[in-house]
């Protein structure tokens, strides 16, 4: 049995009262015109941030038949979508379903945030049957494609956290840098499994460079921007 | 919090009575400046006025609360430092508010001194954790640190208000 400490027993000093002037002044700062407004669940909140990622593959998507990207194709990306939706909605589930304070430990919120990308990048290079040397993609027309589509790549997933992270805006004081991180993680994932739809490239280097680091690179961001977004 | 959220100014002064003396003591206890304390105190309050529809249903208010105060005694720190200091009218830089000296028999009165001689992280801890009433676990999340870490922080502390005790009550 654990011994008690005495120091538990002391009389803690009780906490201070403000002064009266200071008090009214801010009842009458946080009274006026006190309009009602809506309080929303953090659990809805998820949902709605599951759905930016599902209607951008959606978009994506009917853009890549549009494009006459081969019907195989699209329906492979959009298995290996509905597959990565899952575990999208279990990040956000384990991540940010919960208010503030009543979050699971901040270290297993930081292993998904981790954990996701690397096994995503996994997935990225284990999908990717062809394999050029690094010399052939790093040059040329190969270069610029990778190029190009990781910059829309970045631009799609960008805009889609900065969807996200509004929804959130001004909702977790306690931890914001680590659910800015999720959010961004989101935001990037809707956007590299839409461009492995819009953009299907078989080829290692293209897809982990060009889809796959826009991922790691929205999640960085979005733990930066979060200190800003999140915090009240 | 919902209440207030709703637009109910009675629920506001609620809530304020609930948390406020807690927020104070906390700020109080960083700032060590009655002044400064109110002020910030203020802040906080405002910031949680204009936040108040992104509170999220079930969080606990207080944590909350203390973070959003936490949060604006650094950004006043960070802001301070970056001022240059004001001179007196006579010229010389003003000194801080005087720490009383002597001992007191008041056993209150020397933990309240035995508490401001601690250093800022054990002080915090101890603030969070014994006198605003948070679990380890929340005390951590306010603080941005691990539960480990707050639990040392708090033994630490501990130890130090332990000798300063001692030293009161051979003293007395």
């Amino acid at each position: 049995m654990s011994e008690r400490d005495p120091l538990d027993d002391l009389p803690w000093p009780s906490p201070p009262e403000p002064s009266r002037a200071l008090s009214e002044k801010i009842h009458r700062g946080c009274t006026e015109g006190l309009g009602a407004k809506e309080c929303t669940s953090a659990r809805r909140r998820a949902a709605l941030s599951l759905l930016i990622p599902v209607f951008t593959v959606g978009a994506l998507s009917l853009m890549a038949v549009w494009r006459g990207v081969d019907d195989s194709v699209i329906r492979a990306g959009l298995y290996g979508a509905l597959g990565w939706s899952v575990v999208l909605g279990l990040t956000l589930l384990v991540g940010l379903a919960s208010p503030p304070g009543r979050r699971p430990r901040a270290i297993l919120r930081w292993a998904v945030a981790v954990t996701v990308p690397a096994v995503f990048f996994v997935y990225l290079g284990a999908t990717a049957w062809a394999r050029e040397p690094f010399q052939a993609f790093a040059h040329g027309a190969h270069a610029e494609h990778a190029f190009r589509c990781g910059g829309i790549c970045f631009l799609v997933g960008a805009v889609m956290s900065s969807g996200v992270m509004l929804l959130w805006r001004g909702t977790d004081p306690l931890t914001p840098r680590l659910s800015g991180a999720l959010l961004g993680l989101v935001g990037g994932m809707g956007s590299a499994l839409g461009m492995g739809i819009f953009c299907p490239s078989h080829e290692m280097w293209h897809v982990c460079v060009s889809h796959g680091v826009a991922l790691a690179s929205l999640a960085v961001l979005g733990g930066v921007a979060g200190r800003r977004l999140l915090a009240p | 919090m919902e209440r207030y959220v709703g637009g109910s100014g009675e629920a506001f002064s609620d809530l304020y009575r609930r948390i406020a003396p807690s927020l104070m003591g906390y700020l109080l206890r960083l700032t060590r400046h009655r002044e400064r304390a109110e002020d910030l105190l203020q802040v906080t309050f405002s910031k949680l006025h204009r936040a108040r529809e992104s509170y999220l249903t079930g969080a606990p208010v207080l944590p909350w609360a203390l973070a959003i105060a936490r949060r604006s005694f650094l950004d006043e720190r960070r802001a301070a430092k970056s001022r240059s200091e004001d001179l007196s009218p006579d010229g010389t830089l003003p000194e801080p508010p005087p720490v009383p000296q002597g001992v007191s028999n008041d056993v209150s009165d020397a933990i309240e001194r035995a508490l401001d001689s601690l250093p800022e992280a054990y002080r915090e801890a101890i603030q969070l954790t014994k006198i605003s009433g948070l679990s380890i676990a929340e005390a951590a999340s306010v603080l941005g640190s691990s539960e480990t870490a707050v639990k040392l922080r708090v033994h630490r502390g501990y130890n130090l208000l332990r000798k300063e005790l001692e030293r009161f009550s051979r003293a007395t």
